[in-house]
């Protein structure tokens, strides 16, 4: 319904058939429906907008966690899958301009493209969960990769990354304070909550950690990869939602159904997919970049 | 509502307690005027804007009231910027100076001075638990007077909240962390710890209490309380001494003494007894068995209850605290009928310097009659016990001792016998098969293997199995000097050995399954 | 779909021939439960949140009468310690889930979903929401969300408490995770409620109605929508974390994974203060309705008081740290949060000043939605000024998570967003169903309601200041004379309600029938027939000041107000302005 294509009457009438009862014009509804399409993007930032704070302050506590971790990931895949989401953006922008000019078959063509990106990206990432699985790079009590004395990964996902720092101790003023009560011979006891990875209800099974005591692995290696399977998944659940709408889109444009006089749901998918992209635009570097 | 329950409020009431004013209580602490300055400015200051609003609300509803000769609104304005202005910028006055002398108040509260005496606070569902500089351990909080105090406090479990109304402190317990707060108590007296955080099913009875004294009898009070052995200079039974450690250490707010049902097994005619374990096996409930349970809770589990409630005791109850491990343990079979010698301590109930001979004959001494002569015995006939059990008149093959000790020792807790993972390794098939050590080195469980592995685990390290799992009691109840022969160890491996397609004399002990007869 | 006429919503006939209203309008289960009508879903939001009101309500009652005794009255052990802490569970469960149900079933749909679907288009003089279809979702999201908590409830009551603090919230055995997944559902029912009712008020506004000519319950409900829109997603991602801690252990908010149990209450407090302000700002604005129709007197301070809601959403934003000053964020932290807690107090008592102010030389009329709005403003100044004290720093300490607080937030919410609420329902009410309730009940009723919720709650901010902790299913003997005289104003209260509740249904069916405009309001909801017809309005009304009452006289023969001429398209009179 953009302003800049002149509908004719035929266009006109199919805009009439599609206005609700309580809308006075085609226009009113469409700008109705774009603003509360952004509104209800917002809400979808708002919701990655608590991941990105979980990162953020973790990796405030954490760096060293971050600096090690982030070398288990590959930046090469991250980066595919940034081109190909690019890419998919620009054939979805596509897919909205030829439905607003009625290019009905360009329009096809570019939903399935779209599509088709989706798909792909899915695949790498999918292989990329795969390894990670494999190598027990996992959140919590899954967390068990296999390490040398060095810790190095035995068995690498992304070639032999060498570790580029020494993660620094982490103390705190309020263990170094008890720590030094101990010393002084008085009967002190931390938490007996050990660190990990030991099962969610962690305060009966506290033992000690099951990987050997590393002075190169930094503890707490897991929170990282909890964090990045949790904003990688949401990130994908949306990447499959928005493949199974387009869908759905792509059906109705085989159909004929959209055209000057109506392809609101294209552009409100086309929004969709853009915030989808911009998503992965901050994950890839926030990731899969850390140095 | 009954009579009865009607009468019982009545008598639960306290009506000397003021229902006039919304007042804080007498604060005690160096941070109470402050505390009270504010609270009063506050309170004055609402009373006259409630009165002012209430007095507007009704003076206007009776003196603008619509009559029927009054059916319009005077002619007035709807609209006064400048008495817009006036009244945001009175409430906002008032409250920057509330903000301010708030602030003031709590940067104080949240930087204890350099000279604080330290006290460390435990939290846990559901009890505190305060250990202090000289070492002592107390349930109740002893403050000095005019003595600041920095409080250190940790959870062992969930969120708790550390909150003394009468001293203007409060501050959450985090786990994982250290939280620290501070108080100088400016008064001597006897004031209640309550805890502000929901913590559970014990939450509102998560009490303790404060008692400040002056410095010298603090000193005196954290002295007497750091050694709860004693009393008057006098040994206490064990059992006595289990009895208020079952108080202080929270074991109460999950196990009754009297039969009545818990989130965790009643301790009434526990020891002794046969318990189902959540894997389908029965159990006697004998010593090995109950420290088990307090000491590695994760490890066995009966049926019927939670997994994971039960907190780690871990270092309360080993090592130098291991008194405290046999102080409750004599507890627990002070309250059985089903108690005997395979179910009590290693040491005897009354420690020695008392008079075995009067205590049992008196019986009153110690709080458990029944057991009590049985503990003075000799420690090494508590020993024994389960040695002697199967050699009745016929020799019992020592496998099958063995297999008996599997269950009483514990090592059911991580070793299967029927080649399933554990968190141990299963016993299936270990005999003569070859093992692979973390120091890259692979050896064949031989004899010597594994008695190592059993008295000293400390020192081999096997690939796949979490170090520093395996207890390292079992040297001290299985040999050295109070086991000259071995004979429970030994019994250990040749029932490790029947359990292997590879056993082989390399891997048997020294000395045959079926002893010779007597 | 079919036109009924000649019926009547009653069984006594009042009119041969009425003209078809909305509840006439389509009369199978279907033509309701799949209305498209923003009026009939709003009446499907009131009878549920009602229902849900009743059961929560009742919860109230058992808490209430457990605190009877220091020992517990209701749930308490049989003589050992750890009999009294299995049963010390129950009363755990009990206030855990009338939290729930009041929060997230109860005051936060209830003014925007019943009140504000019904009223918010006839206000602007349009036919329906922006988003009819998405309306409807947000209701059977919401009823989704209501089952989801009663199976939870059914399986294995959670015993948390409405903040599901972490760990605890990981540890308990209960199901912490259905019962999260059904508040997520009412989250995202509220999230889709605010962005229609935004671009409603965005798209939808009639031509003359400019923002500063809408009515104040209009721009109370755009800044609810706000705070919806922008803060339940945060809360909804909090929710999906905690349900992956119990599902998967991923550890971001356990300490035994290495987590941070207080990023939960951080992000869960990012949500729930807001969430305040979502409940309280609909009541604010029924109430800055109400004082100037039954004052009949032109509102004061429009701006200041459109403004204020607008600002209170905003600054509400920042103040979420102040519900965790004692959990060991750092103290300049705790500064910058106190700091704006008392700025949010600011543009509240404007609204109360502005409120008076319109009352001011006015001819006020004590009906009963005029004595709700009355009892409003008495009891949110003692809820916002127990507030102020909480920002404060140092007295926080004194008094987080005592009774206090417990009284504190009853009095805004009970006293403020509910009351608003039953006094927009009554002043209402005429409108939805067509019938007058008994006014002389209704005055009653609404003095001993207010007697009740001071008895029950005043006593717990005496307690709380005295150190009671809350949450406590048996506490010391010396707190038992306030316990008391709480348990007995939560009875009276019960005697009010169920008092409301009879007149309400009798009115009904027995109630006198309502005029067009019976209590004389200007603003455009009042200008269509009473109930209102399918499409709420036979002609598009014009648009004048919603404030000004000077044209409208009372005509005794219909018991209702009347226009005496039509007023001119005129702005707010010269003699407002200065």
């Amino acid at each position: 319904m953009s302003n800049a294509v002149a509908m004719t009457p035929t266009e006109e009438q199919v805009a009439r058939e599609h206005l609700a009862h309580h809308f006075d014009t085609p226009q009113q509804q469409f700008d109705a429906g774009t603003l509360g399409m952004w509104m209800f993007l917002a809400t979808e930032m708002l919701l990655f907008s608590g991941l990105f704070c979980a990162y953020a302050v973790f990796r405030a506590t954490h760096p060293e966690v971050f600096r090690y971790a982030g070398e288990y990931l590959d930046p090469v895949s991250g980066l595919i899958n940034a081109l190909i989401l690019l890419t998919s953006g620009l054939t979805m922008a596509l897919a909205v301009r030829f439905a607003q000019t009625g290019k009905r078959f360009a329009l096809s063509l570019c939903l399935a493209l779209t599509m088709l990106g989706g798909v792909a990206f899915l695949a790498i990432h999918a292989k990329e969960y795969f390894d990670n699985g494999q190598a027990k790079l996992l959140w919590g009590t899954h967390y068990a990769p296999k390490v040398g004395p060095n810790g190095k990964p035995i068995a690498p996902i992304v070639g032999t990354v060498p570790l580029t720092a020494k993660p620094k101790p982490v103390t705190s003023a309020g263990w170094t304070q008890l720590d030094s009560l101990a010393k002084a011979g008085f009967v002190v006891s931390h938490s007996d909550i050990m660190p990990a990875p030991l099962g969610p209800s962690g305060v009966a099974r506290a033992q000690k950690p099951a990987a050997p005591q590393n002075p190169f692995q930094p503890a707490n290696v897991q929170i990282f990869f909890g964090i990045y399977f949790l904003m990688t998944g949401l990130h994908s659940l949306h990447v499959i939602i928005g493949i199974i709408v387009i869908g759905w889109l792509l059906i109705r444009s085989l159909r004929g159904e959209f055209g000057p006089g109506y392809n609101a749901p294209v552009v409100y998918v086309g929004m969709y997919w853009g915030v989808v992209d911009m998503v992965w635009m901050f994950l890839f570097p926030l990731l899969y970049l850390i140095h | 509502m009954s009579v009865t329950t009607i009468s019982q409020i009545l008598g639960h009431m306290n009506f000397g307690h003021t229902l006039a004013a919304l007042w804080l209580p007498h604060g005690e602490s160096t941070f109470s005027p402050p505390v009270q300055f504010l609270w009063d400015f506050w309170y004055w200051m609402s009373v006259f804007f409630t009165l002012l609003i209430v007095g507007l609300v009704v003076f206007f509803s009776i003196r603008y009231r619509y009559t029927k000769n009054r059916t319009i609104a005077d002619h007035s304005p709807s609209h006064n910027n400048p008495l817009e202005i006036t009244w945001t910028a009175i409430p906002l006055i008032i409250v920057m100076v509330m903000f301010a002398l708030g602030f003031k108040t709590y940067m104080n509260m949240d930087s204890p001075p350099a000279n604080s005496y330290n006290i460390h606070v435990i939290a846990q569902k559901w009890s505190w638990t305060f250990v202090y500089e000289n070492g002592a351990i107390s349930n109740t909080l002893y403050l000095p007077v005019n003595k600041p105090v920095k409080l250190n406090m940790t959870s062992k479990d969930v969120l708790h909240g550390f909150w003394i109304p009468d001293l203007s402190i409060q501050r959450d317990v985090v786990p994982g962390r250290v939280m620290t707060t501070w108080v100088e108590a400016t008064h001597p007296g006897k004031y209640v710890l309550q805890c502000a955080e929901y913590c559970g099913d014990g939450h509102s009875e998560m009490r303790a209490n404060v008692v400040v004294e002056a410095y010298p009898k603090f000193q005196r009070q954290i002295l007497a309380a750091a050694n709860i052995f004693e009393e008057d200079g006098k040994p206490l039974p064990l059992a006595t001494v289990g009895k208020k450690l079952y108080t202080t250490l929270g074991c109460l707010g999950c196990h009754s003494v009297d039969g009545s049902k818990g989130t965790g097994p009643t301790w009434k005619d526990l020891a002794g007894s046969k318990e189902v374990l959540a894997n389908g096996r029965t159990v006697s409930v004998n010593y090995a068995f109950l420290k088990t349970m307090i000491t590695h809770p994760g490890r066995v589990l009966i049926k019927g209850f939670p997994a994971g409630v039960m907190p780690s005791y871990g270092s309360r109850f080993t090592g130098k605290n291991v008194k405290n491990l046999y102080a409750v343990v004599w507890y627990i079979n002070s309250l059985s009928k089903y108690a005997n010698k395979a179910s009590e301590p290693p040491v005897p109930n009354l420690p020695k310097g008392s008079e075995p001979a009067s205590s049992s004959k008196s019986g009153s001494a110690a709080a458990t009659p029944a057991t009590a002569t049985a503990g003075a015995k000799a420690p090494a006939a508590a020993a024994t016990a389960v040695a002697k059990v199967p050699a009745g008149p016929k020799p019992v093959p020592l496998h099958v001792l063995g297999a008996k000790l599997y269950t009483s020792l514990g090592c059911i807790g991580c070793h299967t016998v029927n080649g399933q993972p554990g968190v141990g390794p299963t016993w299936k098939n270990l005999a003569g098969y070859p093992q692979k050590l973390t120091n890259g080195k692979t050896v064949i469980a031989d004899y010597q293997f594994l008695r190592t592995m059993i008295i000293d685990p400390g020192k081999l390290d096997v690939v796949g199995v979490p170090a520093g799992v395996m207890p390292t009691m079992y040297k001290y109840q299985l040999s050295g000097k109070k086991h000259p022969h071995e004979t429970k160890l030994n019994a250990l491996i040749w029932y490790i050995n029947t359990l292997s397609n590879r056993s082989s004399k390399a891997t048997q002990p020294p000395v045959p399954d079926v002893p010779a007869a007597k | 779909m079919t036109t009924v006429t000649g019926s009547n919503f009653g069984d006594t006939p009042v009119v041969p021939a009425k003209p078809d209203n909305y509840l006439t309008h389509g009369k199978t289960i279907s033509s309701w439960l799949l209305t498209l009508d923003h009026k009939r879903i709003g009446i499907m939001y009131l009878i549920t949140a009602l229902l849900a009101f009743f059961i929560g309500g009742m919860l109230a009652e058992v808490i209430r009468t457990q605190l009877l005794v220091p020992q517990g009255l209701v749930f308490h052990g049989t003589g050992s310690v750890a009999s009294s802490y299995a049963a010390y569970r129950y009363y755990n469960q009990v206030f855990t889930l009338h939290g729930i149900i009041m929060v997230f079933l109860v005051l936060i749909p209830i003014i925007p979903g019943a009140l504000g679907n019904f009223a918010l288009p006839l206000l602007l003089g349009a036919k329906d929401v922006a988003f009819p279809k998405l309306n409807l979702i947000s209701f059977y999201l919401y009823v989704a969300g209501a089952v989801l908590a009663i199976v939870s409830t059914v399986l294995g009551a959670v015993d948390t408490g409405w903040t599901f603090y972490t760990p605890f919230s990981i540890q308990t055995e209960s199901y912490v995770v259905v019962m999260v997944l059904g508040i997520f559902l009412v989250g995202f029912s509220s999230i889709f409620t605010g962005i229609n009712f935004m671009v409603t008020i965005h798209k939808l506004r009639p031509p003359g109605m400019t923002w500063f000519r809408m009515p104040l319950f209009l721009w109370s409900i755009y800044a609810t929508s706000l705070i919806q829109v922008a803060a339940t997603p945060v809360v909804g991602i909090t929710f999906v974390l905690l349900m992956m801690e119990r599902v998967m252990g991923i550890g971001i908010f356990n300490p035994a994974l290495g987590g941070n149990p207080v990023l939960f209450q951080e992000f869960f407090w990012f949500y729930s203060h807001p969430a305040v302000y979502i409940m309280i700002l609909p009541a604010m604005g029924i109430v800055s309705e109400i004082i100037p129709v039954f004052s009949r007197k032109h509102i004061f301070g429009y701006e200041f008081i459109a403004l204020s809601s607008l600002a209170i959403a905003l600054i509400g934003f920042l103040v979420w740290g102040h519900h965790i000053f004692v959990n060991g964020q750092s103290a300049e932290l705790d500064a910058v949060f106190s700091f704006l807690t008392f700025i949010v107090a600011v543009p509240s008592a404007i609204k109360v000043w502005n409120w008076l102010a319109t009352m001011y030389k006015g001819a006020i009329v004590l009906k009963t939605p005029m004595l709700y709005a009355l009892s409003f403003i008495v009891l949110f100044t003692i809820g916002g000024l127990t507030g102020v004290v909480l920002g404060a720093l140092s007295e926080d300490v004194v008094l987080h998570d005592t009774y206090f607080v417990v009284g504190h937030f009853h009095y805004v919410m009970m006293g403020g967003t509910l009351i608003g609420f039953i006094a927009g329902l009554h002043y209402w009410w005429p409108k939805m169903f067509g019938r007058m309730y008994n006014e002389r009940i209704a005055q009653w009723t609404c003095v001993i309601l207010f007697i009740g919720i001071n008895l029950t709650f005043f006593p717990q901010l005496m307690v709380g200041a005295d150190g009671m902790p809350r949450r406590y299913a048996s506490y010391l003997p010396m707190y038992q004379p306030y316990m008391i005289v709480s348990t007995i104003g939560a009875y009276i209260q019960l005697v009010a309600f169920l008092s409301m509740a009879s007149y309400l249904m009798h009115s009904l069916f027995y109630g006198k029938k309502a005029p067009v405009n019976p209590w004389g309001a200007a603003s455009l909801d009042w200008e269509t027939s009473s109930p209102p017809p399918h499409d709420n309005f036979e002609t598009t009304p014009s648009v004048g000041d919603p404030y000004d009452y000077a044209d409208l006289v009372f005509d005794s023969g219909i018991n209702g107000y009347v226009r005496t001429e039509k007023p001119a398209d005129s702005p707010i009179p010269v003699t407002a302005r200065h």
